[in-house]
C-alpha cells in the first residue's frame, strides 16, 4: 500500500532525525568537556574551564542550526526545535552579524537562512499582510542598498504558521484519522449487530409483557433506558481510556511532531468531542432493538 | 608570538580532509591536530568545525562511527572515505596551482612585465 509505506517512511525519517539530534548533542558536549579537561590540566578550576570552553566554542544553538542545514534537515523541523529552545531560553539577545562579511554573497550576513515569524493584527487578512510586506520589500531602507538579485522583486512569501508547521505531517495524520474513523465505523456496526441479535433472543420476553398488557410506550421506555445506560457506561469508559490514551500517545510521539508535548487543554477538548460522537453512535445502535421489538410486537 | 591568522574561506574543508586522512579522529581531535600541525598559527572557530564536518559527511567524503576516546568516553570518530581521498587530491592540486599563480603575481618585478 502506498499510503502505508509513506507513513512508514515518514515515521522512520522522524526517528532518524531525533537520533541525529541526540547524537549531535552528545558530540558537541564531548567536544566542550574534552576541551575543558585540557584547560583544567593547564591549571584552572573545573568550573572556570567549563565556562571558558563553552564561550570559546561559540553559540551552540547556532552551530546546531548550521549543522542541521548542512545535513539537509527541513525548515519545519528546525522551527519546532527553535520553538522548544525559545520556550526554555533565559536570555535573548539581538541577532548581531559581522557587517564586514557582507562582501561575500554566500555569507550568513545576507540572512538567506532566516525566516520571520510575525503576528498579524486581528481582522487583517493574509492577502493584506502580503501586500503590505510587498510594499516594504519594494522600498528598501535608504541606508541599506541592495544588489539587484536581492531586491525581492517577488515580494515576500507569506504563509500561515499552522500551514507551515503541519504541511509535512498533514497527509500522514489525515490517513491515520481516516483509518481510525473506519475502525469506529466497524465497531458501531458490531455493536448494532450484537444488539439486534439480543433483541431477537428477547422476543419471548416482549411477547409475555405485551400479553400482560404493557403498552407500546412502556416497551419503548424500557428499551430506551437500557440503551441509554449502555451508552453512558460505554461513553464513560471510552473517555477514561481516551484520557490515558492521549497521554500515552503524546509521550510516545516522535519529537518532530507538532503539538506532541504534554497533553494540553486542547487534547482534552478533542477527547470530549470524540466521545460525544461515539456516544451518539451508540445511542443510535441501541435504539435499534426498540424499533425491532416494536415491529415484532 | 606571531598573531594567529584567520582561516581563509573555503579552506577549512580541505584541512579537515587532510587531518582525517592521517587517521580517524573525533571532532576535538581534528581541531587539535590542525592546530598542532600549523603550530598554533591558525585561528579556527571551534563551533564552525561541526557544520563543516556534517557537510563533508553528507557529501560522503568522510564517514563517522562512535568509538571510545582516550579518556574512556563515547566519541564520534571521522575517517576519510575513498571518495573523500579523491576529493582531497583534486582540492589540494587546485589549491597549489592557485597559490603558485597568486604568489607569481605578487612577486612580479617591474622589469618582468
Amino acid at each position: 500500500m502506498i499510503l502505508w509505506s509513506r507513513i512508514r517512511s515518514w515515521l522512520s525519517a522522524t526517528l532518524r532525525r531525533s537520533r541525529m539530534e541526540s547524537e549531535m548533542d552528545a558530540e558537541l558536549r564531548f567536544h566542550v568537556e574534552a576541551y575543558a579537561e585540557d584547560l583544567v590540566r593547564g591549571g584552572i578550576t573545573r568550573e572556570e574551564a567549563m565556562r571558558r570552553a563553552r564561550l570559546e566554542f561559540g553559540g551552540i544553538e547556532r552551530v546546531k542550526e548550521e549543522g542541521r542545514e548542512a545535513r539537509g534537515v527541513t525548515f519545519f523541523e528546525t522551527l519546532v526545535q527553535d520553538l522548544r529552545y525559545g520556550a526554555t531560553a533565559e536570555l535573548w539577545t539581538p541577532l548581531q552579524y559581522d557587517g564586514r562579511n557582507i562582501i561575500s554573497f554566500q555569507s550568513r550576513e545576507w540572512g538567506h537562512h532566516l525566516r520571520m515569524l510575525g503576528r498579524v493584527r486581528p481582522g487583517i487578512s493574509k492577502e493584506q499582510a502580503r501586500r503590505e510586506l510587498e510594499s516594504i520589500a519594494h522600498n528598501p531602507v535608504r541606508e541599506f542598498p541592495r544588489p539587484p538579485w536581492a531586491s525581492l522583486e517577488q515580494g515576500l512569501i507569506v504563509n500561515s504558521l499552522q500551514h507551515d508547521l503541519t504541511v509535512g505531517v498533514r497527509p500522514a495524520l489525515l490517513a491515520a484519522l481516516a483509518a481510525v474513523t473506519l475502525v469506529l465505523l466497524i465497531a458501531c456496526v458490531n455493536v448494532t449487530n450484537l444488539l439486534l441479535a439480543r433483541g431477537a433472543q428477547r422476543r419471548g420476553e416482549f411477547a409475555v409483557r405485551t400479553a400482560l398488557g404493557a403498552g407500546r410506550m412502556r416497551m419503548m421506555r424500557q428499551l430506551l433506558t437500557e440503551s441509554l445506560l449502555l451508552a453512558t457506561f460505554g461513553g464513560a469508559l471510552g473517555m477514561a481510556i481516551a484520557e490515558f490514551g492521549v497521554r500515552a500517545l503524546a509521550a510516545l510521539s516522535p519529537p518532530g511532531l507538532p503539538q506532541a508535548g504534554a497533553p494540553t487543554g486542547r487534547h482534552r477538548i478533542r477527547v470530549r468531542i470524540f466521545d460525544y460522537h461515539a456516544g451518539r453512535a451508540d445511542d443510535w445502535a441501541d435504539s435499534a432493538p426498540a424499533r425491532f421489538a416494536d415491529r415484532s410486537a | 608570538v606571531d598573531k594567529q591568522l584567520d582561516l581563509l574561506q573555503g579552506t577549512l574543508d580541505m584541512l579537515i580532509l587532510k587531518a582525517v586522512s592521517l587517521g580517524p579522529l573525533h571532532g576535538y581531535g581534528i581541531l587539535l591536530r590542525i592546530q598542532q600541525i600549523s603550530k598554533d598559527r591558525l585561528e579556527i572557530q571551534q563551533g564552525s568545525l561541526y557544520p563543516a564536518l556534517y557537510r563533508l559527511e553528507h557529501q560522503g567524503w568522510i564517514a563517522s562511527e562512535w568509538g571510545e576516546s582516550e579518556n574512556k568516553r563515547k566519541a564520534k570518530y571521522y575517517r576519510l572515505t575513498a571518495a573523500g581521498k579523491r576529493r582531497f587530491q583534486t582540492e589540494a592540486e587546485k589549491w597549489n596551482r592557485m597559490t603558485d599563480v597568486i604568489a607569481g603575481i605578487l612577486g612580479t618585478k617591474p622589469e618582468e612585465v
